[in-house]
């Protein structure tokens, strides 16, 4: 074979570049094919339960085990706070947490639930409120 | 050697070295998202504390995190809270004249700075009026006017009297009738004192949110120019909903908007930012204004001033005063930026329009 601008040993080469350079970028994109949201609920400083969105088949209602009656509503779309007894509903008030980093709390009972996943690309690091 | 293997050993030589420079631009990738960085999620001050911390040493930024949260518990109940027996604030409020810690000094100190630079529309000695209305607890009430009439001749940031001495002593005294209340800009200087904690650490960078008060502190490892990401939340949505992204380096960024804590009588509501000029829930322009300064006391503080103020020449000329930059938006979505944040708020939302013209 004679070609003018590639040798047969430059064809292989490229061919090789193109696979090593597809495997070292083939965990970026099966990492991400993972992450799934996990509703992470906390009493008083430490972690309780964490429930992944993924397994939650149909939509149920959550008791924490803390001191005062309050309960969350889980289903595969998120989580929100249903029921608490504290005085300014704060916790009810803030609604279905949906996507990885939303937080809610019931400040008088000590709970929080945060959803932990991967961010989307365009999420941002903080909000101020 | 003949021409024809000299070219071939040069053409695998750049192909290796193309190899090489991409297996190390993926490792220097893999490495910076295998830094992962301390989180927390608490509870301090009332409210909810967010905590990131970025560095080499994981144990050190364990200890970051204790520190912070030790520090928010502290500064509540020793220095800040007019509920607790024995803070600072207590003892001013219960004694008119005492002897505080230097931190609550300072902040005082930098409150007063705030007033006198805006004829007193934000107000420390605005205890006796925020405590009537006590919007954001359950004994909230619109109480009548002849109460409001009192708890307004109170207000006068003048009669605070700051007498350090060459001792390291910090004396304050206030007015008979007067009563503090540094809820406004509590949040803000936990995130300074965090700040000035951080500065004696490793910790490479942090983003904390103390209720809402951010501080972005040293550089973001996940961007190469080391900047943050600091979402503006939706004033006409959800509590987890932003309208746009701020793009900024190191800094302290708070907002006060009118969505916070609201009080509903008679279907007429009531938000808690006061205005100590007429005693009831500030009338103004804007839905919420979003400001960015150095200091986090200083956002706070001017945060409520310059809601109070709204989207006007004294506002500009009060964040002019701090260097800050603020962004107002108002019921209608439209949103105002001070020249330093043009062309770092991205919106996430299509329903706010940003504005050009001048209040």
């Amino acid at each position: 074979m004679n070609l003018k601008f590639l040798k047969k040993s430059d064809i292989v080469l490229i061919v090789l570049l193109l696979v090593v350079c597809s495997v070292l970028l083939l965990p970026k994109y099966f990492g991400k094919a993972e992450s799934g949201l996990t509703a992470v609920i906390m009493v008083d400083g430490a972690v309780v339960d964490r429930v992944a969105l993924s397994d939650v088949t149909s939509a149920y209602e959550y008791t924490v085990p803390c001191e005062s009656p309050v309960k969350l509503y889980i289903s595969s779309d998120g989580v929100r706070f249903a029921y608490s007894e504290c005085p300014d509903k704060v916790c009810i008030n803030t609604g279905l947490l949906t996507r990885a980093g939303d937080t809610a709390a019931c400040v008088p009972n000590k709970v929080i639930v945060i959803l932990e996943g991967a961010k989307d690309s365009g999420a941002p690091d903080v909000i101020t409120y | 050697m003949s021409d024809r293997n000299k070219k071939l050993l040069f053409g695998a030589g750049v192909v290796a070295l193309a190899v090489l420079l991409i297996v190390v631009a993926y490792l220097l990738r893999q490495k910076t998202s295998l830094e992962e960085p301390v989180k927390n999620t608490t509870i301090g001050m009332g409210t909810v504390v967010s905590e990131t911390f970025y560095g080499k040493d994981k144990s050190e930024l364990k200890e970051a995190v204790t520190m912070t949260t030790d520090l928010i518990n502290k500064l509540d109940a020793s220095r800040l809270s007019w509920r607790v027996k024995g803070s600072d604030v207590w003892n001013l409020n219960n004694e008119h004249s005492a002897y505080v810690d230097t931190v609550t000094f300072q902040c005082i100190e930098q409150c007063f700075d705030v007033s006198s630079k805006c004829n007193g529309v934000f107000d420390i000695t605005i205890g006796k009026l925020s405590t009537l209305w006590n919007i954001g607890t359950e004994d909230a009430r619109v109480p009548s006017e002849e109460e409001i009439e009192e708890a307004l001749s109170t207000i006068d940031y003048k009669q605070i009297v700051l007498l350090p001495d060459d001792k390291g002593s910090y004396l304050v005294e206030i007015g008979a009738n007067q009563m503090l209340d540094l809820g406004a800009v509590g949040k803000g200087l936990a995130c300074d004192r965090i700040k000035a904690n951080l500065e004696l650490t490793n910790v490479k960078g942090a983003i904390v949110s103390v209720g809402g008060s951010v501080l972005a502190y040293g550089t973001n490892p996940v961007y190469e120019d080391g900047t943050w990401n600091i979402g503006i939340r939706d004033p006409f949505r959800g509590d987890t909903d932003i309208m746009g992204i701020l793009n900024y380096g190191p800094c302290c960024v708070s907002t006060s908007g009118d969505y916070e804590k609201v009080l509903e009588v008679d279907g007429k509501k009531y938000h808690h930012i006061l205005d100590p000029r007429t005693g009831y829930p500030a009338e103004s322009n804007v839905t919420s204004v979003t400001v960015v300064a150095d200091s986090g006391t200083i956002s706070d503080a001017l945060s409520t001033a310059c809601f109070i103020l709204g989207y006007s020449d004294e506002s500009l000329a009060l964040l002019k005063e701090y260097n800050a930059e603020a962004i107002f938006i108002n019921s209608n979505g439209q949103v105002y930026l001070t020249p330093g944040l043009e062309g770092r708020l991205t919106k996430t939302n299509g329903a706010f329009t940003f504005m050009h013209d001048e209040p």
